[in-house]
Protein backbone atom coordinates (compact mmCIF):
# COMPACT_ATOMS: atom_id res chain seq x y z
CA UNK A 1 0.00 0.00 0.00
CA UNK A 2 3.15 2.58 -0.05
CA UNK A 3 2.67 3.22 -3.89
CA UNK A 4 -0.63 4.79 -2.94
CA UNK A 5 0.36 7.77 -4.56
CA UNK A 6 0.49 6.54 -7.93
CA UNK A 7 -3.11 5.08 -8.36
CA UNK A 8 -5.80 6.84 -10.01
CA UNK A 9 -8.44 8.40 -8.74
CA UNK A 10 -11.10 5.54 -9.56
CA UNK A 11 -8.85 3.19 -8.40
CA UNK A 12 -8.52 5.08 -4.94
CA UNK A 13 -12.06 5.09 -4.29
CA UNK A 14 -12.68 1.27 -5.10
CA UNK A 15 -9.57 0.86 -2.68
CA UNK A 16 -11.90 3.56 -0.18
CA UNK A 17 -15.21 1.72 -0.91
CA UNK A 18 -13.38 -1.74 -0.14
CA UNK A 19 -11.81 -0.70 3.21
CA UNK A 20 -15.07 1.19 4.02
CA UNK A 21 -17.15 -1.91 3.66
CA UNK A 22 -14.46 -4.43 5.48
CA UNK A 23 -14.84 -1.79 8.52
CA UNK A 24 -18.37 -1.48 8.45
CA UNK A 25 -18.59 -5.23 8.79
CA UNK A 26 -15.76 -5.70 11.84
CA UNK A 27 -18.49 -3.23 13.29
CA UNK A 28 -21.21 -5.08 13.22
CA UNK A 29 -19.71 -8.25 14.02
CA UNK A 30 -19.15 -6.58 17.20
CA UNK A 31 -22.02 -4.80 17.84
CA UNK A 32 -24.20 -7.89 17.66
CA UNK A 33 -21.98 -9.60 20.31
CA UNK A 34 -22.07 -6.41 22.58
CA UNK A 35 -25.48 -5.73 21.97
CA UNK A 36 -26.16 -9.66 22.64
CA UNK A 37 -24.23 -9.75 25.86
CA UNK A 38 -25.94 -6.18 26.96
CA UNK A 39 -29.52 -7.31 26.03
CA UNK A 40 -28.75 -10.33 28.50
CA UNK A 41 -27.08 -8.69 31.24
CA UNK A 42 -30.18 -6.13 31.07
CA UNK A 43 -32.57 -8.45 30.71
CA UNK A 44 -31.64 -10.30 33.75
CA UNK A 45 -31.14 -7.34 36.18
CA UNK A 46 -34.22 -5.99 35.46
CA UNK A 47 -35.66 -9.19 36.12
CA UNK A 48 -37.34 -10.01 32.40
CA UNK A 49 -35.66 -13.06 32.22
CA UNK A 50 -35.21 -15.92 35.15
CA UNK A 51 -31.17 -15.59 35.80
CA UNK A 52 -31.65 -18.93 37.96
CA UNK A 53 -32.23 -20.52 34.59
CA UNK A 54 -30.26 -17.69 32.21
CA UNK A 55 -27.74 -16.62 34.27
CA UNK A 56 -26.40 -13.43 33.14
CA UNK A 57 -22.71 -12.20 31.68
CA UNK A 58 -21.42 -10.43 34.96
CA UNK A 59 -22.67 -14.31 36.82
CA UNK A 60 -20.29 -16.26 34.30
CA UNK A 61 -17.48 -14.21 34.74
CA UNK A 62 -17.93 -14.58 38.71
CA UNK A 63 -18.21 -18.11 38.16
CA UNK A 64 -15.00 -18.28 35.94
CA UNK A 65 -13.22 -15.80 38.45
CA UNK A 66 -14.39 -18.12 41.40
CA UNK A 67 -13.35 -21.46 39.33
CA UNK A 68 -10.21 -19.32 39.13
CA UNK A 69 -9.82 -18.20 42.73
CA UNK A 70 -10.17 -22.07 44.11
CA UNK A 71 -7.06 -23.27 41.20
CA UNK A 72 -9.07 -25.43 39.79
CA UNK A 73 -9.93 -23.10 36.31
CA UNK A 74 -6.32 -24.80 34.91
CA UNK A 75 -7.14 -27.87 36.17
CA UNK A 76 -10.19 -28.53 33.97
CA UNK A 77 -9.55 -26.38 30.81
CA UNK A 78 -5.99 -28.83 31.36
CA UNK A 79 -7.79 -31.99 31.40
CA UNK A 80 -10.02 -31.22 28.49
CA UNK A 81 -7.64 -29.61 26.46
CA UNK A 82 -5.18 -32.57 26.88
CA UNK A 83 -8.01 -35.15 26.00
CA UNK A 84 -9.05 -33.11 22.88
CA UNK A 85 -5.43 -33.02 21.57
CA UNK A 86 -4.15 -36.15 22.35
CA UNK A 87 -7.76 -37.83 20.79
CA UNK A 88 -7.19 -34.77 17.38
CA UNK A 89 -3.22 -36.16 17.12
CA UNK A 90 -3.89 -40.29 17.35
CA UNK A 91 -7.34 -40.12 15.40
CA UNK A 92 -5.33 -38.11 12.82
CA UNK A 93 -2.34 -39.85 12.90
CA UNK A 94 -3.78 -42.99 13.01
CA UNK A 95 -6.29 -42.76 10.47
CA UNK A 96 -3.97 -41.20 7.56
CA UNK A 97 -1.54 -44.22 8.64
CA UNK A 98 -4.03 -46.82 8.03
CA UNK A 99 -5.23 -44.58 4.67
CA UNK A 100 -1.87 -45.13 3.71
CA UNK A 101 -1.71 -49.21 3.91
CA UNK A 102 -5.62 -49.13 2.40
CA UNK A 103 -4.09 -47.25 -0.73
CA UNK A 104 -1.39 -49.48 -1.09
CA UNK A 105 -3.20 -52.27 -1.20
CA UNK A 106 -6.13 -52.49 -3.46
CA UNK A 107 -7.32 -56.10 -2.55
CA UNK A 108 -6.97 -54.99 1.53
CA UNK A 109 -9.55 -51.85 0.29
CA UNK A 110 -11.65 -54.04 -1.37
CA UNK A 111 -12.13 -56.50 1.48
CA UNK A 112 -12.17 -54.06 3.66
CA UNK A 113 -14.56 -51.65 2.20
CA UNK A 114 -18.27 -53.14 3.63
CA UNK A 115 -16.44 -53.12 7.31
CA UNK A 116 -15.77 -49.38 7.17
CA UNK A 117 -18.96 -48.57 5.36
CA UNK A 118 -20.81 -49.90 8.76
CA UNK A 119 -18.26 -48.46 11.27
CA UNK A 120 -18.60 -44.81 9.22
CA UNK A 121 -22.59 -45.33 9.52
CA UNK A 122 -22.55 -46.38 13.25
CA UNK A 123 -23.29 -43.84 15.55
CA UNK A 124 -20.10 -44.13 17.22
CA UNK A 125 -21.65 -42.98 20.83
CA UNK A 126 -22.85 -46.61 20.74
CA UNK A 127 -19.90 -47.95 21.63
CA UNK A 128 -19.57 -45.34 24.38
CA UNK A 129 -20.66 -47.76 27.75
CA UNK A 130 -18.82 -50.64 26.16
CA UNK A 131 -15.39 -48.74 26.06
CA UNK A 132 -15.71 -47.88 29.31
CA UNK A 133 -16.14 -51.38 30.62
CA UNK A 134 -12.92 -52.74 28.50
CA UNK A 135 -11.09 -50.05 29.17
CA UNK A 136 -11.62 -48.70 32.60
CA UNK A 137 -13.52 -45.10 33.81
CA UNK A 138 -11.17 -42.76 33.29
CA UNK A 139 -9.25 -39.86 30.90
CA UNK A 140 -8.45 -43.35 28.54
CA UNK A 141 -11.97 -43.86 27.85
CA UNK A 142 -12.93 -40.41 26.78
CA UNK A 143 -9.92 -40.26 24.38
CA UNK A 144 -10.57 -43.78 23.44
CA UNK A 145 -14.46 -42.30 22.38
CA UNK A 146 -12.63 -39.15 20.65
CA UNK A 147 -10.61 -41.49 18.18
CA UNK A 148 -13.49 -43.49 17.83
CA UNK A 149 -15.97 -40.43 16.46
CA UNK A 150 -12.69 -39.40 14.33
CA UNK A 151 -10.68 -42.16 13.15
CA UNK A 152 -13.15 -43.27 10.80
CA UNK A 153 -14.22 -40.41 9.07
CA UNK A 154 -10.35 -39.48 8.84
CA UNK A 155 -9.78 -42.81 6.88
CA UNK A 156 -12.23 -42.40 4.15
CA UNK A 157 -11.63 -38.77 3.88
CA UNK A 158 -7.41 -39.41 3.31
CA UNK A 159 -8.14 -42.53 1.22
CA UNK A 160 -10.33 -40.58 -1.23
CA UNK A 161 -7.68 -38.05 -1.38
CA UNK A 162 -5.25 -40.43 -2.08
CA UNK A 163 -7.22 -42.21 -5.06
CA UNK A 164 -8.17 -38.73 -6.24
CA UNK A 165 -4.34 -38.00 -7.60
CA UNK A 166 -3.83 -37.89 -11.34
CA UNK A 167 -3.01 -40.64 -12.82
CA UNK A 168 -1.17 -39.05 -15.53
CA UNK A 169 1.19 -38.30 -12.46
CA UNK A 170 1.12 -41.41 -11.43
CA UNK A 171 2.29 -42.60 -15.07
CA UNK A 172 4.83 -39.75 -15.17
CA UNK A 173 6.78 -41.06 -12.08
CA UNK A 174 6.68 -45.09 -13.26
CA UNK A 175 8.06 -43.61 -16.89
CA UNK A 176 10.75 -42.22 -14.63
CA UNK A 177 11.71 -45.42 -12.99
CA UNK A 178 9.71 -44.95 -9.81
CA UNK A 179 9.46 -47.50 -7.05
CA UNK A 180 5.98 -47.46 -5.32
CA UNK A 181 7.50 -45.85 -1.80
CA UNK A 182 8.90 -43.07 -4.45
CA UNK A 183 5.66 -42.50 -5.60
CA UNK A 184 4.09 -42.20 -2.10
CA UNK A 185 6.25 -39.72 -0.50
CA UNK A 186 7.04 -37.68 -3.25
CA UNK A 187 3.69 -37.71 -5.48
CA UNK A 188 0.75 -38.60 -3.21
CA UNK A 189 1.43 -37.39 0.16
CA UNK A 190 2.38 -33.93 -1.09
CA UNK A 191 -0.56 -33.65 -3.28
CA UNK A 192 -2.80 -34.63 -0.41
CA UNK A 193 -1.89 -31.45 1.43
CA UNK A 194 -4.48 -29.72 0.75
CA UNK A 195 -7.15 -32.55 1.94
CA UNK A 196 -5.20 -33.30 4.64
CA UNK A 197 -5.86 -29.76 6.04
CA UNK A 198 -9.31 -29.25 5.30
CA UNK A 199 -9.25 -32.97 7.32
CA UNK A 200 -7.62 -31.25 10.28
CA UNK A 201 -10.48 -28.16 10.03
CA UNK A 202 -13.14 -30.99 10.04
CA UNK A 203 -11.09 -33.16 13.28
CA UNK A 204 -10.37 -29.87 15.01
CA UNK A 205 -14.43 -29.45 15.59
CA UNK A 206 -15.52 -33.00 16.08
CA UNK A 207 -12.32 -33.63 18.43
CA UNK A 208 -14.24 -31.38 20.66
CA UNK A 209 -17.54 -33.00 20.14
CA UNK A 210 -15.61 -36.47 21.45
CA UNK A 211 -14.17 -35.12 24.19
CA UNK A 212 -17.32 -33.37 25.79
CA UNK A 213 -19.42 -36.58 24.89
CA UNK A 214 -16.83 -38.46 26.31
CA UNK A 215 -16.94 -35.96 29.81
CA UNK A 216 -20.59 -37.02 29.72
CA UNK A 217 -20.45 -40.21 29.98
CA UNK A 218 -17.64 -40.51 32.71
CA UNK A 219 -15.51 -37.90 33.93
CA UNK A 220 -14.39 -36.41 37.20
CA UNK A 221 -12.65 -33.34 35.78
CA UNK A 222 -13.04 -31.42 32.75
CA UNK A 223 -14.91 -28.57 31.09
CA UNK A 224 -17.23 -31.13 29.99
CA UNK A 225 -17.27 -32.94 33.79
CA UNK A 226 -18.00 -29.20 34.81
CA UNK A 227 -21.54 -28.54 32.63
CA UNK A 228 -23.15 -31.81 33.98
CA UNK A 229 -21.84 -31.10 37.32
CA UNK A 230 -23.66 -27.85 37.13
CA UNK A 231 -26.29 -28.96 35.39
CA UNK A 232 -27.01 -31.67 38.17
CA UNK A 233 -26.71 -29.49 40.93
CA UNK A 234 -28.23 -26.09 39.07
CA UNK A 235 -25.91 -24.24 39.28
CA UNK A 236 -26.82 -22.87 35.59
CA UNK A 237 -23.78 -20.07 35.92
CA UNK A 238 -21.08 -22.90 35.99
CA UNK A 239 -22.48 -24.68 33.03
CA UNK A 240 -22.68 -21.09 30.74
CA UNK A 241 -19.26 -20.02 32.09
CA UNK A 242 -18.07 -24.04 30.82
CA UNK A 243 -20.32 -23.57 27.49
CA UNK A 244 -18.09 -20.28 26.93
CA UNK A 245 -14.87 -21.38 27.60
CA UNK A 246 -15.25 -23.72 25.55
CA UNK A 247 -16.65 -21.46 22.61
CA UNK A 248 -13.16 -19.74 22.77
CA UNK A 249 -11.02 -22.74 23.18
CA UNK A 250 -12.27 -24.28 20.02
CA UNK A 251 -12.27 -21.35 18.56
CA UNK A 252 -8.67 -20.89 19.12
CA UNK A 253 -7.64 -24.20 17.78
CA UNK A 254 -9.35 -23.70 14.82
CA UNK A 255 -7.17 -20.45 14.40
CA UNK A 256 -4.33 -22.18 14.83
CA UNK A 257 -5.38 -24.67 11.91
CA UNK A 258 -6.14 -21.97 9.81
CA UNK A 259 -2.63 -20.15 10.36
CA UNK A 260 -1.23 -23.81 9.52
CA UNK A 261 -3.30 -23.90 6.42
CA UNK A 262 -1.79 -20.16 4.98
CA UNK A 263 1.49 -21.78 5.68
CA UNK A 264 1.80 -24.94 4.19
CA UNK A 265 -0.66 -23.80 0.88
CA UNK A 266 1.52 -20.82 0.19
CA UNK A 267 2.32 -21.94 -3.48
CA UNK A 268 -1.22 -23.70 -4.65
CA UNK B 1 18.00 -47.07 -39.75
CA UNK B 2 17.60 -49.39 -36.89
CA UNK B 3 14.06 -49.73 -35.33
CA UNK B 4 13.47 -48.62 -31.78
CA UNK B 5 9.77 -49.37 -31.68
CA UNK B 6 7.92 -52.18 -33.52
CA UNK B 7 4.31 -53.05 -33.79
CA UNK B 8 4.02 -56.81 -35.40
CA UNK B 9 0.50 -57.91 -35.97
CA UNK B 10 -0.86 -55.95 -32.80
CA UNK B 11 -4.61 -57.04 -31.57
CA UNK B 12 -5.99 -55.52 -28.71
CA UNK B 13 -9.32 -56.26 -27.28
CA UNK B 14 -10.85 -54.19 -24.25
CA UNK B 15 -13.05 -56.60 -21.42
CA UNK B 16 -15.38 -55.36 -19.42
CA UNK B 17 -19.09 -57.38 -17.75
CA UNK B 18 -20.95 -56.05 -21.03
CA UNK B 19 -18.55 -58.19 -23.36
CA UNK B 20 -15.57 -57.24 -25.09
CA UNK B 21 -14.40 -54.85 -27.90
CA UNK B 22 -11.96 -54.83 -30.37
CA UNK B 23 -10.27 -52.10 -30.00
CA UNK B 24 -7.04 -52.51 -32.39
CA UNK B 25 -6.72 -54.72 -35.33
CA UNK B 26 -3.71 -55.92 -36.97
CA UNK B 27 -1.43 -53.03 -36.58
CA UNK B 28 1.90 -53.66 -37.81
CA UNK B 29 4.32 -50.29 -37.55
CA UNK B 30 7.99 -49.44 -37.43
CA UNK B 31 9.54 -46.50 -36.01
CA UNK B 32 13.25 -45.61 -36.70
CA UNK B 33 15.38 -44.00 -34.34
CA UNK B 34 15.03 -40.45 -34.46
CA UNK B 35 11.74 -40.44 -36.38
CA UNK B 36 8.42 -38.34 -35.35
CA UNK B 37 5.92 -40.15 -36.11
CA UNK B 38 2.30 -38.44 -35.63
CA UNK B 39 -1.06 -40.69 -35.00
CA UNK B 40 -4.26 -39.63 -36.67
CA UNK B 41 -7.86 -40.99 -36.76
CA UNK B 42 -11.26 -40.39 -35.46
CA UNK B 43 -11.90 -39.53 -32.10
CA UNK B 44 -12.14 -42.66 -29.71
CA UNK B 45 -11.01 -44.91 -32.40
CA UNK B 46 -7.56 -46.12 -29.64
CA UNK B 47 -4.75 -43.65 -30.26
CA UNK B 48 -4.43 -43.71 -26.47
CA UNK B 49 -4.60 -47.44 -26.35
CA UNK B 50 -1.56 -47.20 -28.99
CA UNK B 51 0.43 -45.34 -26.24
CA UNK B 52 -0.76 -47.23 -23.25
CA UNK B 53 0.66 -50.26 -25.46
CA UNK B 54 3.92 -49.00 -26.18
CA UNK B 55 4.46 -47.84 -22.03
CA UNK B 56 3.64 -51.48 -21.28
CA UNK B 57 0.35 -50.61 -19.26
CA UNK B 58 -1.42 -52.55 -21.66
CA UNK B 59 -0.27 -56.22 -23.09
CA UNK B 60 -1.36 -56.67 -26.69
CA UNK B 61 -4.20 -59.65 -27.11
CA UNK B 62 -2.16 -61.17 -29.17
CA UNK B 63 0.90 -59.56 -31.14
CA UNK B 64 4.38 -58.17 -30.00
CA UNK B 65 5.13 -54.96 -29.41
CA UNK B 66 9.15 -54.43 -29.09
CA UNK B 67 10.76 -51.08 -27.64
CA UNK B 68 14.58 -51.70 -28.55
CA UNK B 69 13.87 -55.35 -29.34
CA UNK B 70 12.47 -56.37 -26.04
CA UNK B 71 8.68 -56.74 -25.12
CA UNK B 72 8.08 -53.45 -22.97
CA UNK B 73 6.74 -54.30 -19.44
CA UNK B 74 7.09 -51.07 -17.43
CA UNK B 75 7.54 -47.51 -18.77
CA UNK B 76 10.41 -47.04 -17.95
CA UNK B 77 13.02 -44.62 -20.28
CA UNK B 78 9.97 -43.24 -21.96
CA UNK B 79 8.91 -39.75 -21.62
CA UNK B 80 5.66 -38.58 -21.16
CA UNK B 81 4.19 -34.73 -22.49
CA UNK B 82 0.28 -35.10 -21.73
CA UNK B 83 -2.78 -32.45 -22.65
CA UNK B 84 -1.74 -30.72 -18.86
CA UNK B 85 1.54 -29.89 -17.85
CA UNK B 86 1.17 -32.22 -14.78
CA UNK B 87 4.01 -30.01 -13.36
CA UNK B 88 4.19 -30.83 -9.18
CA UNK B 89 2.36 -27.28 -7.70
CA UNK B 90 4.79 -27.82 -4.85
CA UNK B 91 7.90 -27.67 -6.14
CA UNK B 92 9.81 -24.84 -7.87
CA UNK B 93 10.70 -24.92 -11.66
CA UNK B 94 13.79 -26.15 -10.68
CA UNK B 95 12.74 -29.05 -8.39
CA UNK B 96 10.33 -30.17 -10.84
CA UNK B 97 12.82 -30.60 -13.92
CA UNK B 98 14.97 -32.38 -10.93
CA UNK B 99 12.34 -35.42 -10.22
CA UNK B 100 13.75 -37.49 -12.33
CA UNK B 101 17.05 -37.13 -11.43
CA UNK B 102 15.61 -37.46 -7.63
CA UNK B 103 13.91 -40.94 -8.79
CA UNK B 104 16.83 -42.44 -10.31
CA UNK B 105 18.98 -41.50 -7.25
CA UNK B 106 21.13 -40.37 -10.10
CA UNK B 107 23.92 -37.46 -8.35
CA UNK B 108 26.41 -38.08 -11.53
CA UNK B 109 28.28 -34.91 -11.78
CA UNK B 110 27.31 -35.33 -15.93
CA UNK B 111 23.59 -35.58 -15.23
CA UNK B 112 23.87 -32.37 -12.93
CA UNK B 113 25.82 -30.95 -16.12
CA UNK B 114 23.18 -31.95 -18.57
CA UNK B 115 20.34 -30.73 -16.65
CA UNK B 116 21.53 -27.11 -16.23
CA UNK B 117 22.46 -27.08 -19.98
CA UNK B 118 19.01 -27.85 -20.81
CA UNK B 119 17.82 -25.38 -18.18
CA UNK B 120 20.00 -22.73 -19.90
CA UNK B 121 19.56 -23.50 -23.39
CA UNK B 122 15.46 -23.28 -22.96
CA UNK B 123 15.64 -20.38 -21.35
CA UNK B 124 14.28 -21.46 -17.97
CA UNK B 125 17.29 -19.82 -15.97
CA UNK B 126 15.02 -16.89 -15.10
CA UNK B 127 12.04 -19.24 -13.78
CA UNK B 128 14.21 -21.80 -12.03
CA UNK B 129 13.28 -20.52 -8.41
CA UNK B 130 9.43 -19.80 -9.48
CA UNK B 131 6.07 -21.83 -9.23
CA UNK B 132 4.50 -23.57 -11.77
CA UNK B 133 1.20 -21.12 -10.98
CA UNK B 134 3.61 -18.18 -12.01
CA UNK B 135 4.22 -19.18 -15.62
CA UNK B 136 2.21 -18.92 -18.77
CA UNK B 137 0.21 -22.09 -19.87
CA UNK B 138 2.96 -22.44 -23.10
CA UNK B 139 5.87 -21.82 -20.90
CA UNK B 140 4.96 -24.79 -18.48
CA UNK B 141 4.19 -27.09 -21.54
CA UNK B 142 8.40 -26.50 -22.09
CA UNK B 143 8.95 -26.96 -18.43
CA UNK B 144 7.22 -30.55 -18.75
CA UNK B 145 8.97 -31.63 -22.18
CA UNK B 146 12.52 -30.42 -20.63
CA UNK B 147 11.34 -32.60 -17.35
CA UNK B 148 11.06 -35.79 -19.34
CA UNK B 149 14.06 -34.75 -21.17
CA UNK B 150 17.01 -35.14 -18.44
CA UNK B 151 15.97 -38.55 -17.66
CA UNK B 152 17.06 -38.81 -21.78
CA UNK B 153 14.32 -41.60 -22.11
CA UNK B 154 14.42 -43.14 -25.64
CA UNK B 155 11.37 -42.52 -26.93
CA UNK B 156 8.77 -39.60 -26.01
CA UNK B 157 4.77 -39.94 -26.07
CA UNK B 158 3.24 -37.23 -26.95
CA UNK B 159 -0.39 -37.47 -25.98
CA UNK B 160 -2.29 -34.66 -27.49
CA UNK B 161 0.16 -32.39 -25.79
CA UNK B 162 -1.38 -28.98 -27.36
CA UNK B 163 -4.85 -29.25 -26.91
CA UNK B 164 -5.57 -27.59 -24.03
CA UNK B 165 -3.75 -24.47 -24.64
CA UNK B 166 -5.22 -21.12 -26.42
CA UNK B 167 -4.96 -20.88 -30.25
CA UNK B 168 -2.95 -17.63 -29.68
CA UNK B 169 -0.37 -19.81 -28.03
CA UNK B 170 -0.09 -22.89 -29.33
CA UNK B 171 1.52 -22.35 -32.28
CA UNK B 172 4.38 -20.77 -30.87
CA UNK B 173 4.26 -23.81 -28.45
CA UNK B 174 4.12 -26.28 -31.39
CA UNK B 175 7.24 -24.61 -32.92
CA UNK B 176 9.04 -24.45 -29.73
CA UNK B 177 8.58 -28.00 -28.70
CA UNK B 178 9.68 -29.58 -32.47
CA UNK B 179 12.39 -27.39 -32.29
CA UNK B 180 13.05 -29.02 -29.38
CA UNK B 181 12.59 -32.51 -29.69
CA UNK B 182 14.65 -31.61 -32.94
CA UNK B 183 18.00 -30.41 -31.24
CA UNK B 184 17.70 -33.27 -29.06
CA UNK B 185 17.17 -35.97 -31.77
CA UNK B 186 14.32 -37.64 -29.77
CA UNK B 187 11.97 -40.48 -31.57
CA UNK B 188 8.49 -39.40 -30.93
CA UNK B 189 5.50 -40.59 -31.25
CA UNK B 190 2.26 -37.82 -31.42
CA UNK B 191 -1.31 -38.31 -30.52
CA UNK B 192 -3.41 -35.67 -32.04
CA UNK B 193 -6.70 -34.95 -34.06
CA UNK B 194 -5.37 -31.57 -34.61
CA UNK B 195 -4.30 -32.57 -38.61
CA UNK B 196 -2.26 -29.55 -39.16
CA UNK B 197 -0.35 -30.01 -36.39
CA UNK B 198 0.62 -33.19 -37.40
CA UNK B 199 1.65 -32.59 -40.91
CA UNK B 200 3.85 -29.47 -39.53
CA UNK B 201 5.84 -32.01 -36.71
CA UNK B 202 6.14 -35.10 -37.90
CA UNK B 203 8.37 -37.44 -40.50
CA UNK B 204 5.62 -39.95 -40.83
CA UNK B 205 1.73 -39.54 -40.47
CA UNK B 206 0.07 -42.33 -39.56
CA UNK B 207 -3.96 -42.37 -40.22
CA UNK B 208 -6.49 -44.52 -38.08
CA UNK B 209 -9.35 -45.99 -38.73
CA UNK B 210 -12.24 -46.00 -36.57
CA UNK B 211 -12.57 -48.46 -33.91
CA UNK B 212 -11.58 -51.30 -34.35
CA UNK B 213 -8.36 -49.33 -35.61
CA UNK B 214 -6.54 -50.32 -38.29
CA UNK B 215 -4.00 -48.96 -40.23
CA UNK B 216 -5.92 -46.78 -43.26
CA UNK B 217 -2.58 -45.30 -44.47
CA UNK B 218 0.96 -43.72 -43.91
CA UNK B 219 2.24 -40.76 -45.30
CA UNK B 220 5.56 -40.29 -45.31
CA UNK B 221 5.46 -36.13 -45.21
CA UNK B 222 8.15 -35.06 -47.98
CA UNK B 223 9.09 -31.39 -46.63
CA UNK B 224 9.53 -32.59 -42.83
CA UNK B 225 13.15 -31.50 -42.45
CA UNK B 226 12.34 -28.07 -43.50
CA UNK B 227 12.13 -25.65 -40.81
CA UNK B 228 9.89 -25.33 -37.74
CA UNK B 229 5.97 -26.55 -37.97
CA UNK B 230 4.94 -22.41 -38.71
CA UNK B 231 7.34 -22.53 -41.49
CA UNK B 232 6.55 -26.17 -42.93
CA UNK B 233 2.64 -25.00 -43.00
CA UNK B 234 3.79 -22.65 -45.71
CA UNK B 235 5.03 -24.58 -47.67
CA UNK B 236 2.96 -25.05 -51.24
CA UNK B 237 2.56 -28.84 -50.56
CA UNK B 238 1.20 -28.40 -47.00
CA UNK B 239 -2.36 -27.97 -48.04
CA UNK B 240 -2.40 -30.60 -50.75
CA UNK B 241 -1.51 -32.90 -48.30
CA UNK B 242 -3.51 -31.87 -45.94
CA UNK B 243 -6.38 -32.59 -48.03
CA UNK B 244 -5.41 -35.95 -49.35
CA UNK B 245 -5.07 -36.69 -45.67
CA UNK B 246 -8.14 -35.64 -44.65
CA UNK B 247 -9.81 -36.98 -47.88
CA UNK B 248 -8.41 -40.40 -46.10
CA UNK B 249 -9.74 -39.50 -42.76
CA UNK B 250 -13.32 -38.92 -44.03
CA UNK B 251 -13.57 -41.78 -46.70
CA UNK B 252 -13.39 -43.46 -43.55
CA UNK B 253 -15.97 -42.28 -41.81
CA UNK B 254 -18.55 -42.98 -44.92
CA UNK B 255 -17.35 -46.93 -44.84
CA UNK B 256 -18.86 -47.01 -41.52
Amino acid sequence: MKKSIDYSIEHKKWLNKRRNKKISVTICQFAILIIFIALWEIAGSLGWINTFITSTPSRVLASIYNLYESGVLFYHIGITLLETILGFLIATILGTFIAIILWWSETLRKILDPYIVVLNSLPKIALGPLIIIWIGAGMQSIIAICVLILIIITIISMLNNFLECDKEKILLMRSMGANKFQILFKLILPSAIPGFISVLKINVGMSWVGTIIGEYLVSSAGLGYLIVYGSQVFKLDLVMASTILLCVLASIMYLLVSLLEKIVLKHR
Amino acid sequence: MEPILEFDKVFFNYHSTSGETVALQNISLCIDKGEFVAIVGPSGCGKTTILSLISGILKPSSGKVLLNGETVSNPRSIGYMFQRDQLFSWRSILQNVKLGLEITKDKTQESKDYLNSLIDKYGLTDFKNKYPHELSGGMRQRVALIRTLVTKPNLLLLDEPFSALDYQTRQSVVDDVATIIKNENKTSILVTHDLEEAISMADTVVVLTKRPATIKKIFKIPFSKQGNPSQKKKNPNFTKLKNEIWKELNNNEEVH
